[in-house]
Parts: C-alpha cells; sequence; structure tokens
C-alpha cells in the first residue's frame, strides 16, 4: 500500500477515462489491484507499479469491451454515475461526449492522451512506458488532440442551411 | 470550427476519484487474500518449489539398483514373502450340562490364522533361457561384450585360457557380438572385416541376406564359472552357404556337453572341442 498510495488518484481516474461505458470503474480498480498484488513480488522496478497496473487495467476493459461489441456499451448508466461525481450536468455531458470520443482512437493514441492529459505523465514517462520515443509520443498525442477536435466540432446551423440550400439550388437547375 | 479540448480535460482532471483509497484498503482486506504484504506466501512457494528440486534430486542420486554388468549378471532382488499358516480346527468344547452360566465365548472359534512374521528371503533370479541345443538371444546378451570388456579373450588358437577354480556353470549362454537393430530378429552382424551385413536370427539359425560374404566372424561366450569368462571367436566360411547352424548340449548342472554347427546342407561340417574349465564338449561326429 506504500507503493501503492501517492499513485491512487492518478490511476483511478485513468481508470475512470478506460472504464467508461464498458465497466464499473470501482469494478476495475478492484480487479487491477488484485492483479497488481498477486503479482507484487515479480514486478522488479516498483517504480513501474503504475505501469504495470494501467497495463492490467486496459487489458482488462480490453476484454469486457470484446463482450460488449454484441450489447452495447452502458454509456447512460454511466453518464448517471458522472453526474453525480460531475460538479454540474453541463460538465458531465463534456466529460461524457469527450470519454465517448476518446474511446474512437487507436489505442496508442488514446493510452498516450490519457496519460498526457488525465494522469498527467511527462512526454519521457509516456515514452518509456509505450516503449517508443518521444518523438512518437508527441506525434501521438497531436494526432490524438486533432481527431478529438474533430469528433467534438458541432456541425453549426448556417453551414447545415446552406449546404441544404446548395443541393436544392442543384437539384431546380437539373430540372 | 475550432474546439477546445483543454478545458475538457481540465475538468475531468478535477474530478474526484471514483474509488477511494479506502475502498482499495477494503479490497485488499477481503477474506482469502493476506492483509499487507504477501511476501510470505511467495516465499512459501520457493521453498516447496527448492524442496521439490532437492527431492528429484536426491532421488537421481541415489545408488542405482543394477549392477555395471547388466542384464546378464542376476539381480539380487529380496522378496517378501508373508506367510499365512492355519491351525486346526479346535475341538468344540462342551460345556457341562449342569453348568447354568452361557458360555461367555463361542465355543468354536473356527480356524485361527496366524500371521508369522514378516519372512525376508533373498532369492537369485537365475535367467535361464538354456533350452537343449537352443536359445534365444535377445539385446542383453549383444550387450555382454560391451558390458564386460576385461573378459579375458581367445585369440583363436589352440589354448583358450583355463581357468583354475572348477565350480558348476550356473547359466551357459552363447552370446554372439551383434549389434541388436529395432526388429527383435532382425540383427546386424560384425561380418568380414569390419562390415556391417545383415543377419537374421531365428532360433539357433542364421541366415544371411547378403550371400557376397565370405567370412563370418562369429564370437559366443560361455560365462560359466563366473571367474573364468571367456570368449572364443570363431571363424565360418560361408561361402556357398547362406545358413549357419548351431546347437549345443548342456548337462544338468549346466555344463556344456556339446557343441555343434552346420551350414545350410545339412552336413555338420565343423565340431570343435570346446575344452573348458567348467565344461567338456564332445565331438559329435
Amino acid at each position: 500500500m506504500k507503493v501503492y498510495e501517492p499513485l491512487h488518484d492518478g490511476f483511478v481516474r485513468f481508470c475512470s477515462a478506460r472504464s467508461y461505458g464498458v465497466i464499473e470503474t470501482d469494478d476495475l480498480v478492484q480487479e487491477t489491484i488484485l492483479v497488481a498484488f498477486e503479482k507484487f513480488e515479480t514486478i522488479r522496478d516498483k517504480k513501474a507499479l503504475l505501469a504495470f497496473m494501467m497495463r492490467s487495467a486496459s487489458n482488462i476493459v480490453a476484454s469486457k469491451a470484446r463482450r460488449l461489441k454484441f450489447r452495447g456499451y452502458y454509456d447512460e448508466e454511466a453518464f448517471e454515475r458522472l453526474k453525480g461525481v460531475a460538479p454540474s450536468a453541463d460538465i458531465a455531458a463534456d466529460i461524457h461526449i469527450l470519454y465517448q470520443s476518446l474511446r474512437k482512437l487507436p489505442n496508442d493514441m488514446r493510452e498516450a492522451i490519457e496519460l498526457f492529459e488525465i494522469v498527467g505523465f511527462s512526454i519521457k514517462e509516456i515514452a518509456e512506458m509505450q516503449d517508443a520515443s518521444e518523438s512518437a509520443v508527441k506525434v501521438r498525442l497531436h494526432r490524438a488532440r486533432k481527431k478529438l477536435k474533430e469528433e467534438l466540432a458541432p456541425v453549426s446551423s448556417l453551414e447545415q442551411v446552406t449546404a441544404s440550400l446548395a443541393i436544392l439550388i442543384g437539384l431546380g437547375s437539373l430540372s | 470550427m475550432q474546439v477546445d479540448i483543454d478545458p475538457l480535460f481540465q475538468h475531468v482532471r478535477k474530478l474526484p476519484p471514483e474509488v477511494s483509497l479506502e475502498q482499495v484498503r477494503g479490497y485488499l482486506a477481503t477474506p482469502g487474500i493476506p492483509a499487507g504484504s504477501n511476501s510470505w506466501y511467495h516465499t512459501l512457494k520457493l521453498k516447496m518449489m527448492i524442496g521439490l528440486i532437492l527431492g528429484a534430486a536426491a532421488l537421481l542420486l541415489l545408488p542405482s539398483q543394477h549392477n555395471e554388468i547388466g542384464a546378464l549378471e542376476p539381480e539380487l532382488t529380496p522378496s517378501v514373502k508373508r506367510v499365512a499358516t492355519i491351525d486346526p480346527i479346535s475341538p468344540i468344547q462342551v460345556q457341562p450340562l449342569s453348568s447354568t452360566t452361557a458360555p461367555t465365548e463361542p465355543s468354536y472359534l473356527g480356524p485361527e490364522v496366524k500371521e508369522t512374521p514378516l519372512m525376508v528371503s533373498v532369492e537369485e533370479e537365475k535367467k535361464e533361457t538354456i533350452r537343449n541345443g537352443e536359445h534365444d538371444i535377445d539385446r542383453n546378451e549383444n550387450d555382454y561384450w560391451n558390458s564386460n570388456p576385461d573378459l579375458p579373450t581367445y585369440d583363436g588358437g589352440l589354448n583358450p585360457p583355463l581357468c583354475t577354480e572348477r565350480k558348476p556353470a550356473v547359466t551357459q549362454e552363447f552370446s554372439f557380438k551383434i549389434n541388436a537393430t529395432d526388429d527383435e530378429d532382425y540383427i546386424g552382424a560384425t561380418v568380414g572385416k569390419g562390415r556391417e551385413y545383415d543377419v537374421r536370427i531365428s532360433r539357433n539359425k542364421l541366415r544371411y541376406r547378403n550371400d557376397k560374404v565370405k567370412h563370418l566372424k562369429l564370437e559366443f561366450a560361455v560365462p560359466g564359472c563366473g571367474s573364468c569368462n571367456w570368449k572364443k571367436f570363431r571363424t565360418v566360411d560361408l561361402k556357398g552357404f547362406e545358413t549357419y547352424e548351431y546347437g549345443w548340449k548342456i548337462d544338468e548342472n549346466g555344463n556344456m556337453l556339446e557343441f555343434w554347427d552346420r551350414v545350410d546342407n545339412g552336413e555338420v561340417s565343423r565340431l570343435e572341442n570346446l575344452t573348458h574349465c567348467c565344461s567338456e564338449v564332445k565331438v559329435r561326429k
């Protein structure tokens, strides 16, 4: 526990983001901690405990997500839980959309941006965790941000009206 | 329209952790999971592993029951016998009629079975492979020469080495120095100048697959008295023949009385006086 205590907050935030709509956060945290507890003696570098736990959590979520492919995600339940934790409903909705968008990212990108933005690791630490170069992590972060912005960008009503008018004009000239 | 995602992540970072540290402590205090460090558990596992390894090593290092000579030497196998003796039926004890009290014990107890203490007897399992004029060649015989490098050799001359100690032979076995293959009765023999030819042995007949073989050097041994093991090289001219038969007779003590061999024309072509300290071979004509 002495090793784990300073890592607790970052790890739970990571689990919250990872488990959204797939598994309840406390279940994921519990399963991951039990795995880490069983394998604790085999972890040579105790500094790598957090990385080990995050990897375990990712694997658990991935295996659960495979089973959910045919049943759908528990987004509504997760949103209800999020509303209970978030300071306001608007912020809960924003976070809900963010989590959904994160789920659409490739795993490397998702992991990089979660570790950087949510847990607060440096690029160097993420590079060590992902066994990649720092520049590769930077690229992943950049691409992840770009994709997230594309996902989150609302389609303005003016653009929608312009597009539909263009279609109608085109159809009228043809007739 | 550009969306700034940094505030979203800020919101996420400000969220209180969904699972508190106390909850985590509660997970680890679940019955069935040792609280605190589980190093004792791994230490125990390590000790068990070391014990298993040491036990396996000790089993491997135990002195072997087999002697160096191999399967031809009789193995001393202590056999434990549990002998049960049955006493004769004890006579019925008749109570006097005047007695008013019922017998407290049954009058008839049946045969008593007494177990004598364990008797340990060591019996030598003798390998009797000799039949009159026949013997089966097995692989153990082939290993005989390989496992007895110190046996005196006979150079084929007129005077085989003699043994000064005369005692009855235990077993009389001929052993051809042949290399067994996978098939039991399909054996490659050392023929000629170290060349390998296939020889088929059935009972006391050798059949050669290769008719180009001209000379076959047969080695056979009579490990008779145990102290004068000798081997004799027997050279057979195989030109024109494909079958070589051999046989012998031994007396009730296992002494060799006669050895004979012949080639496939049915005529006994070679008889040899195998005078030996323990056995005397009579020439059959």
